[in-house]
């Protein structure tokens, strides 16, 4: 079972997380941009990157530097550091 | 006939306690603590089972949970390991997969067949001529699969428990043993775990004669039970290892998962079988597999036993034997001749004779049994026909490395070694010991009292620095230990029934990598995943390919390391379920409560909910008033600053015009446009919102504004009322009238208006009242504390009493909004459904500069492709139209219904629909392709099928019923 | 008897011509260059060869025949889908399965046992109906049934499920089949062969050449291979490929877990799904529980096993299934699943000339292999999308025109 390292509560087991994934917040303005791109488009190679994740026990969103190619976490903060 | 040898100390039995059982109708007795094989054979049973595919006679391989082929049944329980499982008092044991008893097995006429059935024979018989397929597949059916599966057995469930430790030593033997010894005093926490029942493994019954290993053995479990950081679990067996550490242990309670913070993985290694011709018949065992009957049972497996040897290991298991009262004539060597008489010293000294230079040919067997071995030998390479009823197979091992494997862990083979051995780990997992690629039995203990001083040192603690010792520098494995025979027979795997020529013509075949052999032939699939035969599968295959045995690369092992029962992996029944606050008044009045995901709802205040209640129930709320306990709905609390800033991103309108103590619909969408769920948004002040949301979508709401505000950097506080605040809704022209008589506010239209919200004392009871109107009525939607709910509730009753007031569920309410047109997200939306579908384009503000959706909506907003409309149905039918029939137009599909109910108030049935939008004029007649087949013709009205100028529900006085 | 095995009995070492070939070397050039020795890639070599006289192909797979998730799914058929595209696609598929042993001269064990999708709530009986109406409507036999009447084909199941969200109905498709996933592989793999289609294994490509839009070739550790046309099969690894053509993608890449049991007499004669349940299981003719669940929570590019799969899922059946307490599970593992956003493929032309995609096909793909390799082979050869699979373009994307697949997105396999 994957543990991970809540910034308040310490090791926890992953089943009290969600993991949303990568999500950026919806821009006012696209740019360059289609529509189509800005909701379809996903950059989904195996890499490190930051996602959200759900902490039901805390009740809060955590960012979580992950490394989707071997599934390690290699960091996590609180949502607003 | 009785083969137990004289009691001796730390026999695993106990024989001031006899077992009787059964098995195959013969009354067997055994001691306590013999497990169901040992019995067998101590009472002269050699046969035990019969082979997957060949039905063969088959008997004990190994005695270490990877006899696959003895698999037993009783009348409670099937695939039972005979080498494994205790024998029970009183059971009545039979071989599985037999056709009329063990002994004359009808099934075991398949192998006159055996030459017709060749590796992979399935794939190229049966098939033509095509009719014919399910009558071999049904035969094919028949002989498949082993034990029976008792319909009437009870659900065995054992809880699963977690435990965490600092070190989680796997294994106890003498490698785990010195590790967790090294560890005892270290203040780290350390749990030992063995499968077997008795912590020791081979020093029991390899090293029993050996005075220091004994004191070895002795002193190690005296320091491990005074220690109070060390915990032991004997009886565990380690069944696979996941991440960040994590061992699912399996024992006699069921699965203790253990999350260590450094694993020592010291599970030894699997001794491997010598492939010659019969050598599945009973008699023929691993040299050990005689050692452990020996030494933990007392039994004596055979009369007189032949061992083959291809190691060191094979002259001290004879000695060992011998030790133990056995009869071993002739160690018969297949191993280098040059370097055979150094090894083979003490056992000759020891008056066993040693055949140097030997090949096997194979197995004589009487009446399925061994009777013979078979040899070539000397410069003549003649034959030779050693009589015997046991052969101990001593040609190498195995490292029991899946843990490892499954850990990232890289294992190579090591040409020195004749074996793999691990080369790197991760970090925070240590191999010792046999599974380390050391053999003798100091190397063994040094190597686990390194293992232990690297797991503390990776711990940043420190115990007695101990270095690894060095490798042998021979092997303990025979390099090719492979008798080919022209007659064949040689089994490689034992669990399905594979030879040598299977593997031979998969090669042939083009099935020529490691991969592709298993899956082709079959090999290592079985119960016991290939521990006896992939090696020796690998091996064939290097071989055949030309190539090192190094470069065949082997098999992933996949969890698990024995096969677990269903009831010990499911752990306790939980499930979750949710009651509102007014749950024992549903219950105390006979509502059809059901479960609606994981909360339970009334549907009506009738049993099976008839129409005939759910349209009294409608009755009550049109035309005097009801109430309904909504307390499932979602109740979010939004304070702060940014709290407009926040809900114009996640909701799809505006929220600019909405004035304080108001309230309005509101809906959201996903980046895709698609609608995701609605609710209810009142303003209490500038900073401070109430709102609600879908019953479903509760959790993810709070979850989803949280992220948002998050990732806005938002200033605003949101706290998840829905399991503080209940909530019921009082709706029908006399609603205004019961809440009067309980609230000192002023609740006439002009001070109270629809849609506004008030806080006011309800009943005694601190309350919010949104005026609502999903059913179409005049109604108040009144949200209190929990614990509040349900005196609120009776005072409504109470108060309601003269005008006659009653319950209504889930289902007369569906029916109320149906007629008001108001739709029901999930049902009369799908997964992909844009608001410009279901007429919600008036809540979509695509002015606003930033919202969840926004660009995705603008893109769909011009496509207006499918219309969601009111119908009627023309024709009275006793054909029921159902959700989900489809509307046909000439021939093609253009539409499906998405809500359909009798409407009492237009007499007749009335539904919503999706459809083509050029199709959505008023007064079109649509065709509904009912579930028969027929068609029922339906007109197109205008939405909402009731109360089209809202007047009821906003209205001063109670006007006249409608319905 | 098969005048096949009568030969293996009498003729000393005899054994079958090689299934397939295993050329020493690489070509310079190939016409076709097909990514994937799947069976999606291996029925698509097959069909250029024989359907469109193509023989000049390359097949390569990074590791070994069959070895993604074609020898990993759980092997279930059927085409009770919910979109017109959907149905007719699938329906294609299932009669080309019907007659797939005979063609490909293997026998699949194509295995007709009717399959059940549970429903334990009165919306999924409604998706359920849905689908049912779609089916009947397409043609495809299909409908919904009360709890009696699955009880009279599984007699074993446990309506009331526990305690807990007891069984409603169900949605049956009676043509629902099972088939030996690695002999379709592996039969095709056969077929290309004799026609001369060359199967590489073991040859991973690293890069693809693309001048001024147009596929130009392929690198491998191998050496360079220079094509005009690659076709990408591999499941489970489509963004990497995508983007080494410098495409982006939809696809999103999530672990989809199974597990099998000992093999025990066989019982359970019909393929049983409940999506409220999160669970599959059928029997195989080896007699094994073949077990499988939703696909993990989170996105990643491995195939790990864990232990929250084989419990969750063993506490599941239970519930339907209580006496199988006492059965034991065997073997876990994991394959790596394709996810587009409508849950539905995406196949043919893309923007790159010369690339075509067999892509995204989540935890569908084998069902669809036949008809998937036919398609893709009418694309290639004629560098126009196929008919049966122009809703699937990559290029619905740019438009919105999604496949209303997700509309009802019960799990259903």
């Amino acid at each position: 079972m994957k543990t991970i390292n809540c910034p308040l509560l310490g090791w926890r087991p992953v089943s009290e997380f969600t993991a949303a994934g990568v999500l950026e917040p919806e821009p006012a303005d696209l740019g360059e941009m289609s529509a189509a791109q800005w909701v379809f488009e996903r950059n989904n190679v195996p890499m490190r990157r930051t996602e959200w994740w759900y902490h039901g026990a805390t009740q809060l969103w955590f960012k979580v530097l992950r490394d989707t190619a071997t599934d390690t976490i290699i960091d996590v903060t609180t949502a607003r550091d | 006939m009785t083969r137990r040898l004289p009691p001796r100390t730390g026999e695993w039995i106990d024989r001031n306690e006899k077992v009787s059982f059964h098995f195959e109708g013969e009354r067997v007795v055994g001691f306590k603590g013999d497990v169901v094989s040992s019995a067998l054979l101590a009472s002269g049973h050699r046969t035990l089972a019969r082979s997957f595919k060949y039905h063969r006679p088959r008997g004990v391989l190994s005695f270490a949970n990877h006899d696959a082929n003895v698999l037993l049944e009783h009348d409670a329980r099937t695939h039972i390991r005979g080498d494994v499982e205790l024998a029970e008092n009183g059971r009545r044991y039979r071989a599985v997969n037999t056709w009329g008893g063990l002994k004359f097995d009808r099934w075991q006429l398949i192998r006159l067949l055996a030459p017709f059935l060749p590796v992979g024979f399935y794939y190229k018989a049966f098939y033509r001529p095509r009719f014919l397929f399910p009558l071999w597949e049904r035969l094919i059916r028949r002989a498949a699969g082993l034990g029976r599966v008792d319909f009437n057995a009870s659900t065995e469930r054992q809880p699963r428990r977690h435990d965490y430790c600092d070190v989680l030593i796997i294994g106890a033997g003498a490698a785990g043993l010195a590790a967790a010894h090294a560890l005892a005093d270290s203040g780290l926490t350390v749990m030992v775990s063995d499968e077997n029942p008795r912590f020791g493994g081979s020093l029991d019954y390899l090293h029993s004669n050996d005075d220091h290993a004994q004191a070895f053995k002795h002193e190690a479990l005296q320091a491990i039970e005074t220690s109070t950081t060390v915990k032991t679990l004997p009886g565990y067996f380690a069944a696979g290892y996941y991440a960040d550490n994590s061992v699912a242990l399996v024992g006699p309670d069921g699965v203790l998962y253990v999350h260590a913070r450094t694993v020592i993985v010291a599970t030894g290694a699997y001794e491997q079988p010598a492939v010659f011709r019969n050598n599945d018949a009973p008699g023929v065992m691993l040299a050990s597999a005689a050692a452990r009957l020996a030494y933990r049972y007392a039994v004596a497996p055979f009369e007189n036993a032949c061992v083959i040897a291809g190691n060191d290991d094979a002259y001290t298991t004879a000695l060992e034997l011998q030790h133990a009262g056995l009869s071993i004539s002739a160690v018969i060597d297949i191993g280098d001749p040059a370097t055979c008489a150094s090894r083979a010293a003490a056992a000759i000294a020891a008056g066993i004779q040693v055949i140097p230079n030997a090949e096997i040919s194979h197995a004589d067997t009487r009446r399925g049994e061994l009777a013979a071995i078979v040899i070539r030998c000397g410069t003549e390479r003649a034959e030779q026909r050693i009589e015997c009823d046991g052969v101990l197979m001593s040609v190498g091992w195995v490292p029991a490395a899946g843990l490892l494997y499954q850990a990232g862990g890289k294992i190579d083979y090591d040409d020195v070694l004749q074996q793999v051995v691990p080369t790197t780990l991760p970090d925070g997992v240590f191999a010792a010991g046999r599974v380390n690629g050391f053999h003798e039995l100091s190397a063994r203990v040094a190597d686990g009292r390194a293992a232990a001083s690297e797991a503390s040192t990776y711990l940043g603690s420190t115990v007695a620095r101990a270095n690894r010792p060095s490798r042998a520098q021979h092997a303990h494995s025979h390099a090719y230990p492979i008798s080919r025979h022209a007659r064949g027979n040689e089994f490689v795997d034992f669990d399905e029934d594979i030879v040598v020529g299977d593997l031979e013509t998969a090669w042939r075949e083009g099935f020529d990598s490691v991969e592709l052999m298993k899956r082709y032939s079959t090999i290592g699939m079985g119960p016991s995943q290939g521990k006896t035969s992939n090696m020796n599968g690998v091996r064939v295959l290097a071989r055949l390919n030309d190539q090192a045995v190094g470069a065949i690369g082997v098999t992933t092992t996949r969890p698990f390391t024995h096969p677990i029962a269903m009831g010990k992996l499911a752990g306790r029944r939980i499930r979750r379920q949710w009651r509102t606050p007014m749950h024992t008044f549903h219950t105390d009045h006979h509502a059809d409560v059901t479960e609606a995901g994981t909360w339970l709802r009334p549907m009506s205040y009738a049993a099976a909910s008839p129409a005939s209640a759910v349209h009294r129930e409608y009755r009550q709320v049109r035309e005097a008033v009801g109430v309904i306990d909504v307390s499932t709905l979602g109740k979010i609390e939004l304070f702060g600053r940014d709290v407009i800033a926040l809900l114009e991103y996640a909701y799809t309108c505006s929220f600019d015009k909405l004035a304080p103590h108001m309230s309005r619909y509101i809906f959201m969408v996903d980046s895709s446009g698609s609608l995701v769920d609605d609710g209810v948004a009142a303003r209490f002040s500038d900073e401070h919102f109430y709102i609600t949301a879908t019953s479903s979508h509760a959790q993810t709401v709070v979850r989803q504004l949280q992220l948002f505000a998050d990732q806005l950097a938002l200033e605003v506080t949101i706290i998840d009322r829905t399991f503080q605040v209940g909530a019921i809704n009082l709706a029908g022209p006399r609603s205004r009238e019961v809440l009067e008589r309980l609230t000192d506010i002023d609740v006439s239209d002009a001070a109270f208006p629809y849609l506004a919200v008030r806080g006011a004392t309800v009943a005694g009871v601190s309350t919010r009242l949104l005026r609502v109107g999903f059913v179409g009525e005049l109604g108040y939607e009144i949200h209190a504390p929990a614990n509040s709910c349900i005196a609120l509730w009776q005072a409504l009753m109470e108060a309601g009493d003269e005008f006659g007031i009653a319950p209504f569920g889930v289902a007369a309410q569906r029916l109320l909004r149906l007629e008001k047109g108001h739709l029901i997200f999930g049902q009369d939306t799908d997964g992909m459904t844009n608001p410009f579908e279901v007429n919600l384009g008036w809540g979509v503000r695509l002015g606003k500069e930033r919202f969840v959706g926004k660009h995705a909506l603008e893109v769909l907003k011009p496509r207006d492709a499918r219309k969601l409309i009111g119908f009627e149905r023309v024709e009275e039918s006793d054909e029921p139209l159902r959700e989900c029939n489809l509307i046909i137009e000439r021939g093609g599909l253009v539409g499906r219904v998405t809500s359909v109910e009798y409407s009492p108030h237009r007499g007749c049935v009335i539904g919503l629909a999706s459809v083509s939008s050029e199709l959505s004029t008023s007064a079109r007649v649509l065709q509904v392709l009912l579930s028969n087949g027929e068609y029922a013709p339906v007109k197109v009205v205008e939405l909402p099928f009731y109360d089209p100028g809202n007047t009821r529900q906003q209205a001063e006085k109670p006007p006249a019923a409608q319905a | 008897m098969a005048l096949r095995l009568l030969k293996h009995a009498f003729i000393e070492d005899y054994a079958e011509p090689r299934w397939f070939n295993t050329p020493p070397e690489l070509k310079k050039t190939y016409d076709i260059v097909i990514i994937g020795a799947g069976g999606h890639g291996l029925a698509c070599a097959h069909y250029l060869a024989r359907d469109h006289g193509l023989h000049n192909i390359a097949v390569l797979d990074a590791s070994y025949i069959g070895g993604g998730n074609t020898g990993r799914n759980t092997t279930i058929i059927r085409s009770n889908y919910l979109t017109p595209e959907g149905i007719k696609f699938y329906a294609d598929s299932m009669t080309l399965f019907t007659e797939l042993s005979d063609d490909l001269e293997t026998n699949i064990f194509y295995s007709e046992r009717g399959h059940f999708t549970l429903a334990h709530n009165e919306s999924t009986l409604r998706t359920s109906r849905w689908r049912a109406e779609m089916n009947k409507f397409y043609a495809v036999d299909s409908e919904v049934v009360d709890p009696d009447e699955i009880l009279r084909t599984c007699p074993q199941l446990r309506i009331d499920c526990g305690g807990n969200h007891p069984i409603e109905g169900a949605l049956f498709h009676p043509p629902g089949a099972v088939a030996r996933h690695d002999a379709v592989a592996w039969g095709y793999a056969k077929q290309a062969s004799k026609r001369g289609v060359e199967i590489h294994q073991h040859t991973p490509v690293t890069d693809i050449l693309v001048e001024n839009g147009q596929v130009t070739g392929v690198v491998t550790p191998r050496g360079t291979i220079s094509t005009r046309k690659v076709m990408c099969a591999v499941a489970g690894h489509t963004p990497e490929v995508m983007a080494m053509a410098g495409l982006p993608s939809p696809i999103e890449i999530f672990p989809l877990q199974a597990c099998v049991t000992e093999p025990m007499k066989p019982w359970l004669d019909t393929i049983i799904v409940s999506g409220s349940l999160h669970l599959y299981v059928s029997q195989s003719s080896r007699g094994e529980l073949v077990m499988g669940a939703a696909l993990d929570p989170m996105e990643l590019h491995s195939r790990r096993s864990t232990f929250e799969f084989v419990t969750g899922l063993c506490d599941q059946v239970l519930d339907l299934f209580p006496f199988l307490g006492g059965v034991k599970v065997n073997r876990q593992w994991a394959g790596m699943a394709d996810m587009t956003p409508d849950l539905a493929p995406i196949m043919g032309t893309t923007p790159i000339e010369g690339f075509y995609l067999d892509a995204g096909w989540g935890t569908y793909g084998f069902k669809a292999t036949p008809i998937a390799g036919l398609t893709m082979a009418n694309t290639v050869a004629e560098g126009i999308d196929d008919s049966r699979i122009r809703a699937f373009s990559l290029g619905r994307f740019d438009d919105f025109n999604l496949v209303g697949e997700k509309g009802a997105a019960a799990v259903g396999h």
